[in-house]
C-alpha cells in the first residue's frame, strides 16, 4: 500500500520527463505548434487515466496497458532525435504505439487477453510491428533523409527491399487489424447486457480511430484528396484523445450504479419470495442473467452441480451471515470487478433471504403449533369420552353387580335381622355410588351429545335453564366430535352463567352455518356484566375453540342491556 | 302372566355385555320369578334368540356393543316391529330423557308391554321383578326418576303450575305407568278420590278424559314429553 503512491510519482515523473523530450525534440524539427501539444496531450492522458486506473483498481491491468500506450507514444518521438543509438531505437520503435493500443484494446476491461486468438493477435501486432521494422531497417539509409542520422542496424542500403518490407507490413497490418475487429465482434456477440454497456464507448472510439485512419490513409495513398485527409484524420485525432478518458471509465465504470442499488434496498421489504428478491437483484445489478440459489437449510450450502461445471461463464458470489451461508449469487464476472459493491448488495440480499427464512420458521412453527393445540384438545376430548365409558362400562357395572349380590344376601338372612340391615345398608351405598358415577360420567362428557348430536343436547340444555330460551339450531350438518364438543360446553357454560347471573327473563341459543364456519351465539337480556377471564369459565372455553383455530367473544352489556357469547367454530378439520 | 311359555315358565330374554351383572340377574330371574332366561352379549345374538325362543319378554342394556351408544334401543325397535306381542324392558345407564321419543312411538304402535329403567333399579329385587311381569303382560313401565326429570323442565314446570301438589304426585304416578289400584295404595287415597284428582288433571292439561291403561300413560309422557 505505501509504495503506491511512490510508484504513482515515479510514473508521472517519468511521464512528464518523457513528454517533456518528446516535444523539444519535436520543436526542434519545428513542428506545429497544434501538432506537438496534440501528440503530447495524447500521450499524458493515456498515462494519467492509466495512473488513475491503477490506483483505484490495482487489480486490473489495464491501467499498466494504459500507461504502456502513454510511454509507447512518446517512445516514438525518439526517431526525431540526433543521437546515433537513441535514433535507431527511436526508428525501430516508431510504431511501438499500434501494438501497445491493439493489446489494450483486447485485454480491456479485464485486463486480460483471455482468449488464443486475442493472444495470437497482439503477438503477431507485435512481430509485424517491431520485427518488421528491424528487418527494413537493414536495407534503410536514412542519411538522404537527415544527414546527420544514422541508422545503426543498416547492412546494405537497398530501396526496393525497404519499399517490400514496408508493403508486407501495411498488408500484415490491415490483416491485423481485421483480426482485431473479429475479436472485438466476437466479443460484442457474447457480451451480456452490463458488458456490453462497459465495453461500447471504448469499442465505439476504437473502431471510429480505426476507421478514420484507414480513411484518412486512403484518401491521401490512393486519391490524394487533402480535404478528406483532413476531416479524417481530425475525426482520428478527437476520438484518440478520448480513448484514455473513455478506457479510464470503463474501468472504475465496473463500479455498479449506485441508484439502482439504492432503490433496491428500498424494496427489499417487499420481496416476499426468492423469485422476488431475484427480480430486485437483477435490476438492481443491470444483469437478466443473474439468478438467485437459496439454501434450504445452512446443511445443504454446497454448490449446486449446474452451477460448478458452467463456473467459467458465470461468477458466483455468496450470500453470507454470520458464518452461515445462505443462497448464492450467480451472476455475469463482469459485476465482480466491483467488490465492495456487489459485496453490500449480497449483505443485503442475505439479510432479506434471513428475513424470508425467519419468516417461514416462525409460520411453520406457528401452524404447528396450531396443529398440537387442536390434536391436545382432541386428545383431551376423547380421553374424556373414553373415561366416561370407562365408568360405565367398568366401575358401574361392577358396583351395580355387588349391589345387587348384596340384596340377594339381604333376602337369604331374613332369621337375622341385624346381619341383614347391615347388608342392606350396604347395598344402598353402592346404589348411591352408582348412582353418583352417573352424575359423574354425564359431567365428564354428555353421552346424549354422541347419541343424538348437538342439537338435541342443545334443546336439553336449554330445558335445564330456568328462565325461557329460544333455542334456533335445527339443519346443522354433521361436524366432527371436538367441534360439536366444544359448541356444547360453550353453550352450557354460557346458559349457566345465565341462570346463575344475569337476572334476564329470556335467552337464546342460535346456531348457523356459515361457509366453513360454525357460527353460534348465546344471548340474553340480563344485567350483563359477564367477562372473560382467563381461567375461567368462558375464558378457558375461548382457549379451546382458538386451539381448534376457532373463536369466542364475549359483547358486553351495552344500552339495552344483555350479554351475547359469540363463536365461530371451523367445520372442517382445523 | 297373560303369555305364558309352554311350561308355564315366564319366558325372558336378556341382553347385557358385561358378564357379571348379565349372569347374576339371570340367576335372580330363574330362582326369584322362575323364568325361562337366555341370556346373551349382543344385539345380533338377541334378534337371533328371540326369533327361535319367543319370549314375553326381553330385557334389553340400551348401551350395547358395537359403540356403546343406543344399539339396544334399536335392537328393541327392531323387535316390536318384527314381534310386536312381546314386551320390551330397556335399561338405561343414563338419566337421559332424549331416548323417549324413540321409545314411545314403538310402544304406542300396538299393546306390546315396554319399559324403561334406570339399571340401577334391578338391586330393588322386588320391584324390578314386578316391573318385568308388568310388562311381560303388556304394561309400561316407566322409571320415577325418568319421570321427575321430564317433570322438572322448565315448560313442564310452567304448565304444571296450575296443578296441586297432590296431583302432581298423581300425575307422577300415572307417567310412571301405575294402575289406578297401585296409586291408591302408594299414596293412601281412595279410588274415588283418586278419579276426582285424575279428572281433574286431564281436564286442565286439556287430554282427554275417558283413556285409560297404556293410553292413558302414553297420553301423558307424550304431554310431558312435549317437543323433542
Amino acid at each position: 500500500m505505501t509504495r503506491k503512491p511512490l510508484i504513482t510519482a515515479a510514473i508521472t515523473a517519468a511521464a512528464v520527463a518523457a513528454c517533456a523530450m518528446g516535444a523539444a525534440l519535436k520543436v526542434v524539427n519545428e513542428a506545429s505548434l497544434p501538432d506537438v501539444a496534440l501528440t503530447a496531450a495524447g500521450g499524458l492522458l493515456f498515462v494519467a487515466a492509466g495512473v488513475v486506473a491503477i490506483w483505484r483498481r490495482p487489480g486490473n491491468r489495464t491501467g499498466a496497458l494504459m500507461v504502456g500506450v502513454g510511454f509507447a507514444l512518446f517512445l516514438e518521438d525518439l526517431q526525431l532525435t540526433q543521437q546515433p543509438l537513441l535514433f535507431t531505437v527511436g526508428l525501430a520503435l516508431a510504431s511501438v504505439s499500434a501494438p501497445m493500443l491493439a493489446w489494450l484494446v483486447l485485454a480491456y476491461p479485464d485486463g486480460r487477453l483471455g482468449s488464443p486468438a486475442a493472444r495470437t493477435t497482439v503477438a503477431a501486432a507485435w512481430v509485424v510491428t517491431i520485427g518488421f521494422r528491424l528487418v527494413e531497417m537493414t536495407f534503410q539509409d536514412v542519411s538522404y533523409y537527415r544527414d546527420t542520422n544514422t541508422n545503426l542496424l543498416l547492412v546494405s542500403a537497398n530501396e526496393p527491399m525497404v519499399h517490400l518490407v514496408a508493403a508486407a507490413q501495411r498488408v500484415a497490418g490491415g490483416v491485423i487489424a481485421a483480426a482485431i475487429l473479429v475479436v472485438m465482434v466476437r466479443r460484442w456477440m457474447k457480451a451480456t447486457p452490463p458488458r456490453r454497456r462497459l465495453i461500447a464507448p471504448v469499442y465505439l472510439a476504437s473502431a471510429l480511430c480505426g476507421a478514420s485512419g484507414l480513411l484518412g490513409t486512403v484518401a491521401v495513398d490512393l486519391f490524394a484528396n487533402r480535404g478528406l485527409y483532413r476531416v479524417s484524420i481530425t475525426v482520428f485525432s478527437v476520438s484518440f484523445a478520448l480513448l484514455p478518458m473513455l478506457f479510464l471509465l470503463g474501468v472504475l465504470g465496473t463500479r455498479l450504479r449506485t441508484a439502482p442499488v439504492v432503490g433496491m434496498l428500498a424494496e427489499l421489504s417487499r420481496a416476499p419470495t426468492r423469485a422476488d428478491l431475484e427480480q430486485l437483484l437483477r435490476t438492481a445489478l443491470g444483469d437478466p442473467s443473474l439468478a438467485l440459489i437459496r439454501f434450504p437449510t445452512a446443511r445443504s450450502a454446497t454448490l449446486p452441480e449446474g452451477i460448478a461445471d458452467g463456473a467459467h461463464d458465470q461468477a458466483i458470489t455468496a450470500i453470507e451471515i454470520g458464518g452461515q451461508r445462505l443462497g448464492l449469487i450467480v451472476h455475469d464476472p463482469a459485476l465482480s470487478d466491483d467488490g465492495p459493491a456487489l459485496a453490500a448488495v449480497a449483505d443485503a440480499a442475505a439479510l432479506a433471504l434471513q428475513n424470508q427464512q425467519l419468516s417461514t420458521d416462525v409460520a411453520d412453527r406457528l401452524g404447528e403449533l396450531q396443529q398440537v393445540a387442536a390434536r391436545l384438545v382432541d386428545a383431551a376430548d376423547q380421553a374424556r369420552r373414553q373415561i366416561e365409558r370407562d365408568l360405565h362400562d367398568g366401575a358401574q357395572q361392577q358396583l351395580l353387580a355387588a349391589a345387587l349380590r348384596l340384596r340377594l344376601v339381604e333376602q337369604r338372612l331374613a332369621a337375622s335381622p341385624e346381619t341383614s340391615a347391615l347388608v342392606a345398608a350396604s347395598a344402598r351405598d353402592l346404589e348411591i355410588a352408582v348412582g353418583d358415577l352417573r352424575s359423574l360420567a354425564r359431567g365428564v362428557h354428555p353421552t346424549l351429545l354422541s347419541e343424538a348430536g348437538l342439537a338435541a343436547a342443545v334443546h336439553l340444555l336449554a330445558d335445564r335453564c330456568p328462565i325461557p330460551v329460544d333455542v334456533r339450531v335445527e339443519g346443522l350438518p354433521a361436524t366432527p366430535p371436538t367441534i360439536e364438543a366444544t359448541a356444547y360446553f360453550i353453550v352450557a357454560e354460557a346458559l349457566t352463567n345465565v341462570g346463575k347471573h344475569s337476572r334476564a327473563s329470556r335467552a337464546w341459543v342460535h346456531a348457523c352455518v356459515d361457509g366453513c364456519w360454525l357460527r353460534l351465539e348465546v344471548g340474553d337480556d340480563g344485567v350483563g356484566g359477564t367477562t372473560l377471564t382467563p381461567g375461567g369459565g368462558l375464558g378457558g372455553l375461548r382457549d379451546r375453540a382458538r386451539a381448534i383455530s376457532g373463536e369466542l367473544t364475549v359483547v358486553p352489556a351495552g344500552a339495552a342491556g344483555g350479554t351475547t357469547v359469540r363463536a365461530l367454530l371451523p367445520l372442517g378439520a382445523p | 302372566m297373560t303369555e305364558p311359555g309352554s311350561a308355564g315358565a315366564l319366558g325372558v330374554v336378556l341382553v347385557d355385555d358385561a358378564a357379571l351383572f348379565r349372569d347374576l340377574l339371570a340367576e335372580v330371574l330363574r330362582l326369584q320369578a322362575g323364568a325361562d332366561v337366555t341370556a346373551v352379549s349382543d344385539p345380533a345374538g338377541l334378534l337371533e334368540t328371540v326369533r327361535t325362543e319367543r319370549p314375553d319378554v326381553c330385557i334389553i342394556d340400551i348401551r350395547l356393543p358395537p359403540t356403546f351408544t343406543v344399539e339396544g334401543l334399536l335392537a328393541a325397535r327392531d323387535i316390536r316391529r318384527q314381534h310386536p306381542d312381546i314386551g320390551l324392558l330397556l335399561l338405561s345407564q343414563h338419566l337421559e330423557v332424549h331416548h323417549l321419543a324413540r321409545l314411545l312411538q314403538p310402544a304406542g304402535a300396538t299393546g306390546g308391554g315396554f319399559g324403561y329403567l334406570l339399571k340401577e333399579r334391578v338391586t330393588g329385587i322386588a320391584g324390578f321383578l314386578d316391573a318385568v311381569k308388568r310388562v311381560a303382560a303388556g304394561e309400561i313401565v316407566m322409571d320415577p326418576l325418568v319421570v321427575g326429570e321430564l317433570l322438572k323442565r322448565r315448560r313442564n314446570v310452567e304448565l304444571l303450575g296450575r296443578l296441586s301438589v297432590r296431583e302432581r304426585e298423581v300425575l307422577a304416578l300415572v307417567a310412571e305407568g301405575l294402575s289406578n289400584q297401585s296409586i291408591c295404595g302408594r299414596l293412601r287415597l281412595s279410588g274415588k278420590t283418586l278419579e276426582t284428582h285424575i279428572g281433574a288433571i286431564f281436564n286442565r292439561l286439556d287430554l282427554p278424559a275417558e283413556i285409560d291403561g297404556n293410553r292413558r300413560v302414553l297420553a301423558v309422557l307424550t304431554y310431558l314429553r312435549g317437543r323433542d
